[in-house]
């Protein structure tokens, strides 16, 4: 597709039956939806689930014609992605299933993504912090949401948010210390 | 939290973020410039959050890529077949199924009940017993005597006026004496009143025959309440 198109005109080319063009917002976005997956999940199958569901919600959202045209993609996206995430943290059976899932595919997913020694104490230390300060900690860092838009989503007040994060970062900088000292 | 500081720290995560306006905002840059403490909390802070963006976005290749925009074209083809399913073909698969099963018990409306009449001798115990368990409707005609037009007529009023025969689907005489048999003659007549009000009625005669008077008082004072009667 031309690369000058506006995504109005590819939201309309979508609801017309053209699946290229849903092609052209997968492009678009699936690194940013799954970064923003990973970054609450820290599980690269799991992250990886999540992402294509965002984007089948958002297919079917699109050619439901529930989705105003005019509207900006990408915030949908994103809270179609952040509510799936929090679903699966709360659906105990489906978080089994895929573990078992994951451990089939466990080095393949090794493959994909290596990181050096040091990046996996770090990510040691994001994975051991609470699924709710991995994700205030991904809206602002990842996302670059401002507390306003974080309180909108995680539906708090702006105080809550800050306190939050200053929590998540404190957390973080306690593991991490904690890491280094036992080098 | 560092007791030690007069700040409130949770402010320096905000200062970091560019939250803070006006006094907040330079009251957090003037106790920076102080606070060695409170310098590296957030030194630490930045430098962490470089740490947790580079772990979330480490990059993957482009062969994951191509492969995950296959996987997720296979996914959508799924889901749009079982969309069809859900949305249309199960919908309407149950709409037919619930038309035709209104069809069927529009076309098949419960029988009405099979009317057994027993006539029986007071001294018949055991046909209190069929009585008693039987599920059809019953009349009990009592100790009838083929002499005794009247009683005839009672009998054949109590069946008019209890409606019954609407609900007769079967009728049946059980006799079991000579002279009960010979009765059965004088019911000819109520069995052609029931088959001409309702052509589906089926009659049998068997040969016992067993008369029990006090049911017609009893088929009389049930006839107002219910369009059954019963035993």
């Amino acid at each position: 597709m031309n690369e000058g198109i506006s995504e109005v005109e590819v939201i309309r080319e979508i609801k017309d039956g053209n699946n290229d063009a849903f092609g052209w917002l997968v492009q678009r976005y699936q690194k940013r939806v799954y970064y923003l997956a990973f970054g609450i999940i820290c599980n690269h199958h799991l992250a990886e689930e999540i992402s294509q569901e965002t984007f089948v919600r958002l297919w079917q959202s699109l050619k439901s014609g529930r989705f105003d045209e005019n509207r900006a993609v990408y915030p949908w996206v994103r809270t179609i992605c952040v509510n799936l995430t929090r679903d699966f943290l709360k659906d105990r059976k489906r978080q089994f299933r895929i573990m078992k899932e994951m451990i089939q595919k466990d080095n393949d997913c090794a493959k994909e993504s290596e990181m050096p020694i040091n990046m996996e104490k770090v990510g040691r230390a994001i994975e051991s912090l609470q699924a709710d300060k991995r994700e205030v900690l991904t809206l602002r860092i990842i996302e670059g949401l401002s507390y306003q838009e974080i309180s909108e989503h995680l539906n708090c007040s702006v105080g809550t948010v800050m306190s939050r994060l200053f929590r998540a970062r404190l957390e973080l900088k306690t593991k991490l210390e904690k890491l280094e000292s036992q080098i | 939290m560092n007791n030690k500081c007069e700040l409130n720290q949770e402010k320096i995560s905000a200062y970091m973020d560019n939250e803070l306006m006006g006094a907040e905002r330079l009251e957090v840059e003037a106790h920076l410039a102080e606070c060695q403490e409170c310098k590296g909390m957030i030194d630490a802070f930045r430098n962490n959050d470089s740490l947790f963006a580079e772990h979330a976005q480490a990059p993957l290749s482009t062969s994951y890529w191509e492969n995950y925009e296959r996987m997720l074209k296979q996914r959508i083809a799924v889901r749009a077949k079982k969309t069809v399913y859900f949305k249309y073909i199960l919908p309407a698969a149950a709409a037919l199924l619930i038309a035709l099963t209104v069809f069927y018990f529009i076309q098949h409306k419960t029988p009405p009940p099979v009317i057994v009449v027993v006539v029986m001798d007071s001294g018949a115990k055991q046909y209190q017993d069929i009585l008693n368990k039987s599920e059809s409707v019953l009349i009990g005609i009592a100790n009838l005597d083929e002499n005794d037009p009247q009683e005839i007529a009672i009998i054949k009023q109590a069946l008019l006026e209890s409606n019954l025969p609407e609900k007769i689907r079967e009728l049946t005489i059980k006799s079991q004496n000579a002279k009960a048999r010979e009765s059965l003659k004088k019911l000819d007549a109520l069995f052609t009143l029931l088959q001409n009000e309702n052509s589906s009625i089926e009659t049998k005669m068997v040969k016992d025959l067993v008369i029990e008077k006090s049911l017609i008082e009893e088929i009389r004072s049930q006839k107002n309440s219910s369009n059954e009667v019963k035993l």
